[in-house]
């Protein structure tokens, strides 16, 4: 199993990818701010955007005009995931899940999983709690289905001002993933809503915000740059804890 | 169907459907039996047989396959998962399927304590 520690320096490949289910629960603003901390160790990455359903602005491929569309929904499309991850050239490969992918996918990666271990390719799964129960059952349901054969990191992401997590602190089948698997969980803060908004409607990461790298970050207040600064920053941190769920063993710093 | 489309049908003759790997299924079963990879036994075909394939190729041969009564052909053996004391096992039967470890019910869904859900408990 990949969760077994003898077989993790083995591992060359990590794919990191955000467990699809509920949609609307930020799995894209995640996912971007996972390559903003690649980006920010220079570690190259190859992202994947498999949310076929996710066609506006909201989809990876609009911040990442590179990143590959795969539609996993179908066997063809799983081979070509499986042939991107076999002969692709970047150890990392970063994955925007769809909302809608599931039992297939669950399927076919207990199917392949064999492969996949002599490979060498790890697989991380992020799963994206709110106050929403509907995003906890999600990552659940996910759970149940790949179990030990990935690993997991929870991102608590903070979509008001106050957020109340009571069913995925306090409910008993939570516990019991979290007892289960001892997943990494990490926190997201609540984020200006308008910055989020800029950020969508530009195609740019907060770190190409925070940075200025972006065209549009001159026509912004210092104050939302600040703010941008401040967001990928903290996130980042949280994301250092997770080191080991994100590189392949070979790029750990703390390896 | 008339007889003239039928003797067309007839004049058209079959296409070949027969995958190039099929001289090879019951070789690819086996080496699935002995949990070998697809990128393993596409090498295994190359080195002894001269048959240059993808193993993204022998995966949809096996898969298609699967879907028909042969299922064994679909996986490798699977390994010894070891099981821990969590949750149950949801095998009905009790048989082949390895214990699981964590198991969630999204029919049953989450399930939370009076005091989580605020609740008062009744002066009954």
């Amino acid at each position: 199993m990949l969760n077994d520690n003898s077989n993790r320096h083995n591992l060359r490949k990590r794919v990191v990818f955000t467990t699809g289910g509920k949609g609307g629960v930020g799995k894209t603003g995640v996912t971007l701010g996972i390559a903003d901390w690649y980006n920010s160790r220079q570690v190259p990455f190859l992202p994947l955007d498999l949310d076929i359903e996710n066609k506006a602005l909201g989809s990876l491929r609009h911040y990442f005009p590179e990143a590959q569309k795969v539609n996993i929904h179908t066997d063809a499309g799983l081979d070509i995931f499986l042939t991107i991850l076999a002969e692709g050239q970047t150890d990392v490969v970063l994955a925007d899940m769809g909302g809608g992918a599931g039992h297939i996918t669950h399927q076919w990666f207990q199917f392949i999983e064999e492969d996949f271990k002599q490979l060498g390719i790890a697989f991380t799964a992020v799963g994206v709690v709110t106050p929403d129960p509907a995003s906890v059952e999600s990552v659940l349901t996910w759970a149940s289905n790949l179990e030990d054969h990935i690993q997991y990191l929870i991102v608590e992401n903070s979509n008001t001002s106050n957020p109340d997590f009571t069913y995925w602190h306090n409910s008993k089948q939570a516990e019991a993933f979290r007892n289960t698997f001892n997943p990494t969980v990490i926190p997201m803060e609540f984020r200006l809503p308008e910055l989020e908004r800029i950020a969508r409607q530009y195609g740019v990461t907060l770190r190409a915000i925070g940075t200025k790298s972006a065209p549009v970050a001159s026509q912004l207040q210092i104050a939302h740059i600040i703010r941008a600064q401040r967001y990928n920053q903290r996130f980042a941190a949280q994301l250092n804890l997770a080191e080991s769920l994100l590189l392949p063993s070979h790029l750990t710093q703390t390896a | 169907m008339d007889s003239k489309m039928q003797a067309l049908l007839d004049s058209i003759p079959d296409s070949p459907t027969r995958s190039r790997l099929e001289p090879y299924r019951e070789l690819i079963r086996a080496l699935r039996q002995k949990r070998k990879s697809f990128a393993e036994i596409a090498q295994i075909l190359h080195l002894n047989y001269n048959v240059r394939i993808d193993p993204s190729n022998i995966h949809r041969f096996v898969k298609v396959r699967s879907k028909k009564p042969d299922v064994e052909l679909l996986a490798p053996q699977p390994p010894n998962m070891p099981s821990s004391p969590t949750i149950r096992n949801q095998s009905p039967g009790g048989n082949a399927a390895p214990k699981k470890r964590f198991h969630y019910d999204p029919e049953q869904g989450l399930t939370l304590s009076d005091q989580d859900l605020n609740l008062k408990p009744s002066r009954d």
